[in-house]
Order: C-alpha cells, then sequence, then structure tokens
C-alpha cells in the first residue's frame, strides 16, 4: 500500500518538473524576438524607492528616461510600461506596483484610452505573463482576455505556447533559467533616428467619446492614487502618430479640471520640451528615440520636481550607488548601440 | 390500439414542436457517428467559407479604374496596379514583426497592414469628392443618396452609418446631412 | 461538454474522488448526478428529451414485464386447458405487449423523426413539387441518435424477454445519461452494462490506471492526429474548384486518418473513463483498417451500431411472417437460387437505408449507405468465385495478398466514406472524378500542400503519429495491449504514461492558432 503511494506520488513530482521544465523551455524569451517582452517582469527588479511610476503603452517606455530623470533632478522613477498597455492594465500594473511601494506621483499617459474592449491577444501576453502573482494579476487577466483566450492558460503557459515546439532557438535553451536585462527602469533605448517627413492626414473619427469603461478605469486609478496619497499627473506623450485629436484632448482636458488634476500635453509644449522630429524619432514620428526621450525628460522633471513628497534624492549613499549601476548600464548600450548604428547604419540588437 | 398510436404520434409531434432554434451545427456533433467532430467541423467551416466567399463575391470594395480593392486581399499586387503613390508612411506595430502602412493618392489613400508575413489592405479612406464608391456614394453626397444606394437608415441623429457585409465595414461619416467622410474598414 | 476540453477534465477529477470517497452504495446515483450535469452543459432544455426517452422506456419495460407477467401467472393457473385455447390467450397477451412496444418506438422515434428529418423531408418536396415549405430549423439534442437507440434496445429486450425489466427509474435514468457514452456510443445493451454501472466498486489502481492510459492514449489520438488534420481537410472541401485531382486522394487518405483518430480516440475516453470508474463497457472498434474486405470492416467498425442494426432490425425483418411470405412467392415465381437472394437482400438494403438516414437527414448519408450496401451484396456474390481463384492460385494465405486485401479494403472504404465530406452527391462523384481527369500530380512537389492549414512540421507530426498508431494496433492485432503490459515491470507502466502525457500536451493541436474555421477566413 505504502509502495504504491510512494510510486505514484514520485510519478507526479516527475511529471509536474517535467511539465514545468518544458514549460520553460516553451515559452517565448525575448531575447531577440520581441524584447519589451521582458518588461513586464523587469519591474520586480528595479521595485522599491521609486518616486514616480509611468503607466501607459509604448509611448511611455520609449519616450521617458528615468537616468535623465535622476541625472538632472535626482528623481527616482521607474516605468511600467508594455506594448499596447490597455487603461485596465495599467489600472492592475498600479495596483501591482502598490504591493511593492508606494511612489509620490503616478504618471498616466492618456492614449490608450481610445480603446474599450480587448484587442489582442498577444499584446495581452506581453503585459500579464511578465506580472508576478496575486489577485491584482488574476483580476487583469480576467479584465483582458480576449474571446478565444481562457484563463487557465495563463495558469499554465504551457497550454499557450506548446505550439512553440517547431519555433525553439538556441535562445530558449540558453535562457531556460535566465534573461537578459534590456531596460533602464523600464525605458527601452533607441540611439538611431528616422526622422518624420510627410505625415499622414488624420482619419475622421465617427465617435470621439471615450466609453464608459474607459471613465471607469482612469476614475479607479484616480481614487486609487487619493486612497495612497499619489499625485496623479496625466500626460499625452510626443507622437505625432497615431494621430491625437482635439476631441480627444477636450475630454481629458476637462476630466483633469474636474478632478483638480495636471493634464500635460506633450504635442502642445514643443517649444518647451525642444522635440525635433527630424532628428529626435527613430520611427518617423511614433516614437522618440535617446535625444528625444531625454529631453521629454528633462521637461516634464521640471513639473514633477514641484510635486508633493519629490525631492532631489542624491546624496543618499544606498541610492547613489544603485543608480550609478543603473547610468554604466544605460551608458554602455548607449555606446553598443551607437556602435552597430555606426558599423552597420541600423540598431539590430537593443544590447 | 389505435387510439393509443395516435396519441402517440400527436404527443410526440407536439413535443418535437417545442424544438424551434437557429439552425446549430455544433449540437449535431456527435448524433452522427461518422460524422463526428471533426467533419462537424468542416462542415461549420464549409458554411463559413461559403459565406465568406459570398461576401467576397458581392462584397463592399473600392474600384479605381481597374483595380479592386476588398478588404483583407493580398496588397502587394493591387499597390503596384494602382501605379505611382504621393507619399507613403509606414508605423511599425509595437513589439512584433509587422507593419501598417498608409499610401496617399490623389483623393485616396490605401491602407494596408501585415498578416502572416503578407501584407492585406485593412482600409481605404476616400479624401474628396474626386473619387466615389461603386455604389455612386462621394464626399459631398446626401445622407439621403447613401441611405438609398445602401439600402439602410441612419439612426435617429446619429452623425455616421456603417454598412458592414463579409469582412468589411463601410462608414459615412455625416455633417450638415453631407457626407463628410468615407472609410473602408477591415472588420475586426 | 466536450471530452478534449479543460472543463471535462476538472469535471472528471472531481467526479472520480467523490465517486470512491463516498459510500459505495451511492456510487450509481452519483454518476446519474453527473451524467445529467454533464448533459446540461449542452443546453438544459435538452434534458427533456432524454426525460421522454427515459420515463417511455422505464414505463414501456416495466408494463410490458406485467404483461407477461400475468400471461405466465394465467398459464400456470390454467394448466388443463387445450393448446388453442393457450395459443389464443397467449396471442392476445402478445398483441397487448406489442402493442405497448410499439407505442414506445413511435413515441420516441416519432420524435427523432421529426426532429432530425423534417427538414430534408420539406427540402425534398420544396425540390420535387416546387412547394415553399419553410424550413424548421429543429436543434438536434445531444447524442439523441445514440442513447435513444440504446434505450429502445432495452425495452425490444424486455419484450423479448431476454432480461427482467428495471423497476428503479433512476437506474433506468443512468442507463441512457450515462455521459462516457452519451456523446457518441458505444451503444450498449442494458444486461452487459447493468452489470457493471450499478455494482459498487472498490478502487483498483490497476484498472484505473489502465482506464487513464486509455483516456490519455485517445486524447493523443484526438488532439495530436485528428485534430491536426482538420483545417487541412476543411481547407479540401471548402473550394472544390481549387482542390480537385491529387487533393480528392490525399483528402481521402486524411479523412480515413482524420476520422478514425477522433471517432477511436472519443471512443478511448469514454471507455477509459468508464474503466476508471470500474465499469466495462463493450469495445466499438477493433482496428478496422486491417480489414480484408468489406464484410470484415463492418464486424471492426463501429461494432455496437452493427450489432443494433443487425440485432433489432436484419434478424426481426428476416424472421418475419411477411419476409417468410416473400421468401416462399420469391422461391416460386424466381426459381431456388435467385428466390433464396431475395428475403436476404431486401433485408440487408432496409438495413443499409436505416444506417444511412441513422448518420444524418441527407443524400449523402442515403447514398453511402446504399454504396456500402451494394459493394457488401457484391462481394458476397463474387465470393465462390473468388475462391475458385484462389484454389486455382493458391496465394491466398500469404502476408503479401494479406497486405493487397488490407490496401484495397482501406482505399475502397475511403472512396465510399468521402461522401460524408464533400456532402454534395453530385459534386463527390464529380470530385473524384478529377482524379483520373486532372490528376495534378504537381501539386505534391511544389509546395501546394503547405498552404492547406498544415506546416511541414504539422505533417511530420501527423506521420508519426500515423506510424504510433499503426504500430500499436499492430501490436494490439496480436495481443491486447493491456496484457502485454502486464508482463512490463512497473517502471514501464509509469514511463508510458508520463510520455504520452507530455506529447499530448506539446503537440496536441488545441489552444490559440488551432482554429480550423479561422483558416478559412484567411484565404479570402
Amino acid at each position: 500500500m505504502l509502495k504504491k503511494f510512494i510510486r505514484v506520488t514520485v510519478f507526479l513530482v516527475i511529471l509536474v518538473a517535467s511539465l514545468w521544465l518544458l514549460q520553460r523551455l516553451l515559452v517565448p524569451k525575448y531575447i531577440h524576438e520581441n524584447e519589451e517582452g521582458v518588461l513586464s517582469a523587469e519591474y520586480y527588479d528595479n521595485a522599491g524607492d521609486n518616486d514616480v511610476l509611468f503607466i501607459g503603452d509604448c509611448e511611455v517606455y520609449s519616450n521617458f528616461s528615468p537616468i535623465k530623470l535622476w541625472q538632472e533632478y535626482g528623481i527616482t522613477s521607474v516605468i511600467r510600461g508594455t506594448p499596447q498597455q490597455l487603461i485596465w492594465q495599467s489600472y492592475y500594473m498600479l495596483e501591482d506596483t502598490l504591493r511593492y511601494e508606494t511612489p509620490k506621483v503616478v504618471v498616466y499617459n492618456v492614449f490608450s484610452m481610445r480603446y474599450d474592449k480587448p484587442q489582442n491577444e498577444a499584446y495581452n501576453r506581453l503585459t500579464l505573463d511578465g506580472m508576478r502573482w496575486s489577485s491584482v494579476k488574476s483580476d487583469a487577466i480576467k479584465a483582458s482576455m480576449t474571446e478565444e483566450e481562457s484563463y487557465i492558460s495563463y495558469l499554465f503557459p504551457i497550454l499557450r505556447f506548446h505550439s512553440r515546439w517547431n519555433e525553439l532557438t538556441g535562445d530558449d535553451l540558453k535562457y531556460l533559467f535566465s534573461t537578459e536585462k534590456l531596460s533602464h527602469n523600464g525605458y527601452v533605448m533607441r540611439v538611431d533616428t528616422k526622422p518624420v517627413e510627410v505625415l499622414p492626414e488624420p482619419i475622421p473619427q465617427a465617435d470621439y467619446t471615450y466609453s464608459d469603461i474607459d471613465w471607469e478605469y482612469l476614475d479607479k486609478i484616480r481614487d486609487c492614487c487619493k486612497e495612497h496619497g499619489i499625485t496623479l499627473i496625466l500626460i499625452k506623450s510626443a507622437s505625432c502618430y497615431p494621430h491625437w485629436y482635439d476631441e480627444w484632448d477636450q475630454q481629458i482636458r476637462d476630466y483633469a479640471e474636474k478632478n483638480d488634476l495636471t493634464y500635460v500635453n506633450f504635442l502642445q509644449h514643443q517649444d518647451e520640451t525642444g522635440i525635433d522630429y527630424t532628428t529626435d524619432t527613430y520611427d518617423a514620428g511614433l516614437h522618440l528615440n535617446l535625444s528625444g526621450a531625454e529631453k521629454s525628460s528633462v521637461y516634464f522633471g521640471k513639473i514633477l520636481k514641484d510635486q508633493p513628497g519629490i525631492t532631489d534624492r542624491r546624496g543618499d549613499a544606498e541610492l547613489d550607488a544603485k543608480w550609478q549601476e543603473k547610468i554604466e548600464f544605460y551608458d554602455s548600450m548607449k555606446k553598443s548601440q551607437e556602435k552597430q548604428l555606426e558599423e552597420t547604419g541600423a540598431v539590430t540588437s537593443f544590447r | 390500439m389505435k387510439k393509443l398510436k395516435v396519441l402517440a404520434l400527436t404527443l410526440s409531434l407536439l413535443l418535437a414542436a417545442t424544438a424551434c432554434g437557429s439552425k446549430d451545427s455544433g449540437t449535431e456533433s456527435g448524433t452522427a457517428a461518422q460524422a463526428s467532430a471533426g467533419t462537424e467541423a468542416s462542415k461549420g467551416s464549409t458554411e463559413a467559407a461559403t459565406e465568406a466567399k459570398e461576401a467576397a463575391a458581392d462584397g463592399l470594395y473600392f474600384q479605381k479604374g481597374d483595380v479592386k480593392i476588398q478588404m483583407d486581399a493580398p496588397a502587394d499586387d493591387i499597390i503596384k496596379a494602382l501605379g505611382s503613390y504621393q507619399s507613403t508612411y509606414e508605423a511599425p506595430s509595437c513589439a512584433f514583426d509587422g507593419m501598417d502602412v498608409i499610401y496617399t493618392y490623389p483623393g485616396y489613400e490605401v491602407l494596408t497592414y501585415t498578416k502572416d508575413g503578407k501584407n492585406a489592405i485593412s482600409g481605404v479612406v476616400l479624401r474628396d469628392d474626386t473619387v466615389s464608391t461603386p455604389e455612386g456614394v462621394f464626399i459631398g453626397s446626401k445622407t439621403e443618396d447613401v441611405e438609398k444606394a445602401y439600402g439602410t437608415k441612419a439612426e435617429e441623429g446619429a452623425n455616421n452609418l456603417v454598412v458592414k457585409k463579409g469582412n468589411c465595414e463601410l462608414l459615412f461619416i455625416f455633417k450638415d446631412g453631407v457626407v463628410s467622410s468615407i472609410q473602408y474598414n477591415l472588420a475586426q | 461538454m466536450s471530452f478534449v476540453s479543460y472543463q471535462f477534465i476538472l469535471f472528471l477529477a472531481v467526479l472520480l474522488v467523490l465517486y470512491y470517497v463516498l459510500p459505495r452504495k451511492v456510487q450509481w446515483m452519483l454518476l446519474l448526478a453527473g451524467s445529467l450535469t454533464f448533459y446540461a452543459f449542452s443546453g438544459p432544455k435538452y434534458l427533456i428529451y432524454m426525460a421522454v426517452t427515459i420515463l417511455t422506456t422505464y414505463g414501456a419495460a416495466v408494463w410490458i414485464e406485467k404483461i407477461w407477467g400475468a400471461q405466465d401467472a394465467w398459464v400456470k393457473e390454467h394448466k388443463g386447458i387445450s393448446r388453442e385455447e393457450k395459443k389464443a390467450y397467449k396471442a392476445g397477451m402478445t398483441r397487448k405487449a406489442k402493442a405497448v412496444l410499439v407505442l414506445c418506438l413511435l413515441v420516441n422515434l416519432g420524435i427523432l423523426a421529426v426532429i432530425k428529418y423534417t427538414d430534408f423531408i420539406l427540402e425534398n418536396l420544396n425540390g420535387i413539387f416546387g412547394t415553399e415549405f419553410q424550413l424548421r430549423h429543429f436543434i438536434l439534442p445531444l447524442g439523441i441518435s445514440f442513447y435513444m437507440f440504446q434505450s429502445l434496445g432495452y425495452v425490444i429486450d424486455v419484450y423479448r424477454r431476454k432480461y427482467p425489466a428495471e423497476r428503479n427509474p433512476a437506474k433506468v435514468a443512468l442507463f441512457t445519461s450515462f455521459f462516457p457514452q452519451v456523446i457518441q456510443g458505444p451503444i450498449s445493451r442494458f444486461d452487459d452494462l447493468s452489470k457493471g454501472l450499478f455494482a459498487e466498486h472498490k478502487f483498483d489502481s490497476k484498472e484505473f490506471y489502465y482506464g487513464l492510459l486509455r483516456v490519455v492514449w485517445g486524447f493523443f489520438k484526438k488532439l495530436v492526429i485528428a485534430d491536426r488534420l482538420a483545417p487541412v481537410i476543411v481547407t479540401l472541401t471548402a473550394d472544390t474548384d481549387k482542390y480537385p485531382g491529387v487533393y480528392v486522394l490525399a483528402n481521402i487518405f486524411f479523412y480515413a486518418i482524420q476520422l478514425y483518430a477522433d471517432f477511436t480516440g472519443g471512443i478511448d475516453i469514454t471507455i477509459g473513463v468508464a474503466r476508471m470508474l470500474g465499469i466495462p463497457v463493450a469495445e466499438n472498434f477493433q482496428r478496422p483498417y486491417f480489414s480484408k474486405n468489406i464484410a470484415e470492416y463492418w464486424r471492426r467498425w463501429h461494432i455496437t451500431m452493427g450489432t443494433w442494426f443487425k440485432d433489432y432490425i436484419f434478424y426481426p425483418i428476416s424472421v418475419s411472417g411477411w419476409m417468410l411470405k416473400i421468401s416462399k412467392k420469391s422461391r416460386e415465381k424466381l426459381g431456388q437460387a435467385l428466390g433464396k437472394r431475395v428475403p436476404v437482400y431486401i433485408s440487408t438494403i432496409v438495413v443499409w437505408f436505416a444506417t444511412g438516414i441513422w448518420h444524418g437527414a441527407a443524400w449523402n448519408f442515403i447514398v453511402w449507405g446504399m454504396l456500402n450496401c451494394l459493394v457488401l451484396l457484391v462481394s458476397q456474390e463474387l465470393a465462390p468465385l473468388y475462391k475458385k481463384f484462389h484454389d486455382k492460385f493458391g496465394f491466398s494465405n500469404t502476408a503479401f495478398w494479406d497486405g493487397v486485401q488490407i490496401f484495397r479494403t482501406f482505399w475502397l472504404m475511403g472512396l465510399i466514406r468521402i461522401l460524408d465530406v464533400y456532402r454534395d452527391v453530385p459534386l463527390t462523384f464529380r470530385m473524384v472524378g478529377t482524379m483520373f481527369t486532372t490528376p495534378n500530380w504537381g501539386a505534391v512537389t511544389d509546395g501546394s500542400f503547405l498552404e492547406l492549414g498544415a506546416t511541414l512540421a504539422d505533417f511530420i507530426v501527423v506521420g508519426v503519429g500515423i506510424v504510433i498508431l499503426f504500430t500499436v494496433s499492430a501490436l494490439a492485432e496480436r495481443k491486447a495491449i493491456d496484457a502485454r503490459l502486464e508482463t512490463k515491470p512497473v517502471v514501464v507502466h509509469y514511463a508510458l504514461l508520463w510520455i504520452l502525457i507530455l506529447l499530448v500536451v506539446v503537440f496536441g493541436a488545441y489552444g490559440i492558432g488551432f482554429d480550423a474555421t479561422q483558416f478559412i477566413y484567411n484565404q479570402f
């Protein structure tokens, strides 16, 4: 009797272990493909003692440099941006962050409010898979799932990624239990330039009003910040495309006014930011490159430093050392990318 | 005995009469032994396929000269056939391999996206009255003309009308009783 | 609830725990609750149809038994009566019992006929007479063709006094609704199934293991092989203009594999689950693709359906009064040789017609049934000729000849079966014709086959899967897999289960990206 029980237990242990190993093998590593997939998980390496939290989509992880904010103002910040992060995902990112730290300021890029329903399974996975398990992650999954998705495939990603068996590369073995750092407290660096030449005409929308669910989650973000004594700042990051409609801008301005929030539309402050779309973007206006991101940060830092609770944190030995390491990683990546640019004319690899 | 038989038949007919509903190939699966799940899927899909085919055949599309532009059609040949464009704008997808491109032509724009490594049409935007839809609607047409051409009425007080057929959504935006924008979009 | 779904796995796990934890007396009641829950998943309102079948078959069986009981009692009491009187009395009682039986059959088959065949009849009327009857689009309750036939078999058996009626309606309910069987059979006999179904079951780890192994094997067949081929078959069938010739040949082959893997995989899960519950269920397939002729094929494919039609349609017709009359008349009119064939032919045609329409309310199923019938009768007629041939040339017992026969039977049955896929009868004949008129062999090498919904990797997986399937079947043909495993060390048992589970999880065609319908839309 006992023999059988032991046998079955050993069998189950081996089964679970081998499935877990297979899962590690089959999940995408995001090292040379879809690199932004590591962003969601990378936060936890930078968690703690960040006075500013940025949440939002790619406009947030491309257009702000926490390193620059530290160097110019001694402001500690972290960016929890992911590709096509939807507003409910931003809210849950905020809730998740609060399990680790309480920032003084939260910055939310309002561009993602144009989406009012789950969009794309692939982007969902980029945002959600990297989150650590908690009731927050569970709620985020339920709010984000498209019709074809199943909750259990988030619990056991092998059920989603098993089909990668014929797409496995050396990376999948090399990074079985490790990964390679990509971001700088959530900022994804690009040093190359692709200037804006001709922008397409904006396409008129049938309806510009944001849906109820957008307002519901914006309210949730607002209330969450209020509850924790956090200052919420709404922004529209500097990006020429896709088009930011005046009708959307007006609704945000009205909301900000009604709720006594600061709203910064970077597109309206081009003179102050100094952003030049012929030199400061790497994809003809969708996202800023390093130069643009730093200009953006220098400008925004002026606003941030006056927010309640924000101080110049330089001088603290531990923080100085910690951020010095980050600066070194930043500079080395910059050099590496500049070298690629010089040698090949393009930046093909982030790191 | 005859009475019983009649009663039985009526009972069964009565009961069966309650089984009203729309055709659902899903529940038939499993009853036909040979036509098990595999072919039920194929039945459902062949229905979807013929639907798609029909939609494609008499669907909504934009036409410029000889070139027919349908949603999700392979884009490369269409763009080549349309001749030289005034400008293009390339917008790479966030994170994934994929490129959305906008081709600007006199009077209209063609939008493409990448699907399974190939370029496909995702939209057409009409910009001025030098172009019109195959049904004869153009920027400046009256709302009634649109409703007549497509056989659908706009909702009370709505500023737009969407005509949906197959995988194409044709959007008309009105301003002061007149068409101000015409857009073909790939239905999500 | 589909077998290959997360819900079913959860449902099964919970059920199994309760089954072996609760007192054994209530195990069958738990199964009843579970079965009704399982069925309710497909739509609670369909339980009403099942309830009608359960109540009518329960009631009819009990009533019939009472009639026979009364008959027996009366005969016992009236020992001294004349033979004629006894005969007359018995005839009267038989009429009564038969009436109850017929009533029960009419109600149930009537419901089935109306739901399943109304649209078919109306369509044909509209087509022939130009009428414009509106189609009713009735929804077919899940498994109705299976569970109804299973229950009707029970009533007929009670009428034939094979075994006593079940007095507990809840037990009849379980027999009808037993969840592993309700979707696609096997069609069980009450005396066989009830032995295990209502018994008390102690947990037997060996039975549990073999049941579980069989379930995982079924998942392997369904998910790794069948579901991987499904999109390809859908593509080939949807656009018949684009895929003639060699594509049709491929479709025949793929469908043969896909249907086999899907159907037998489902049956494996059925029998495996039942075995995990300690309940033996009749086998439904016996490696039918090893058949050397069509008669053997139909003894190995969908066995319980074949035996049901044989026992409840073929035999009753063959031995019925009017068939004997016909037989006598035809022997008189046509002579012995032809005459004796008439009853056999009639019965066979009726059975195959019934088998055809049982599968579905469409002409392709009827034609399918008739083709099977034709081939069967022809091969029966040719049998003496074949024998002469083989006696003369004497290679009938060689492995080579066996191979030829198996090959021939596989393709012949595949050819007939393709009616299932192309559905439209004239279209099917036309497509088969293109195999000879426009073979289009180039498609095999120019990469066209990789545009059908499966990549090269997918085809390799299917290929390996077929090899595994073939090997296991060939082994089982000589000696049952269970018996083979019995002699192997325990480690092998665990290793086999372990590897199968891993193969299903990694190589199964499930989840995002494996949707046959999606692929079709991509073509336009």
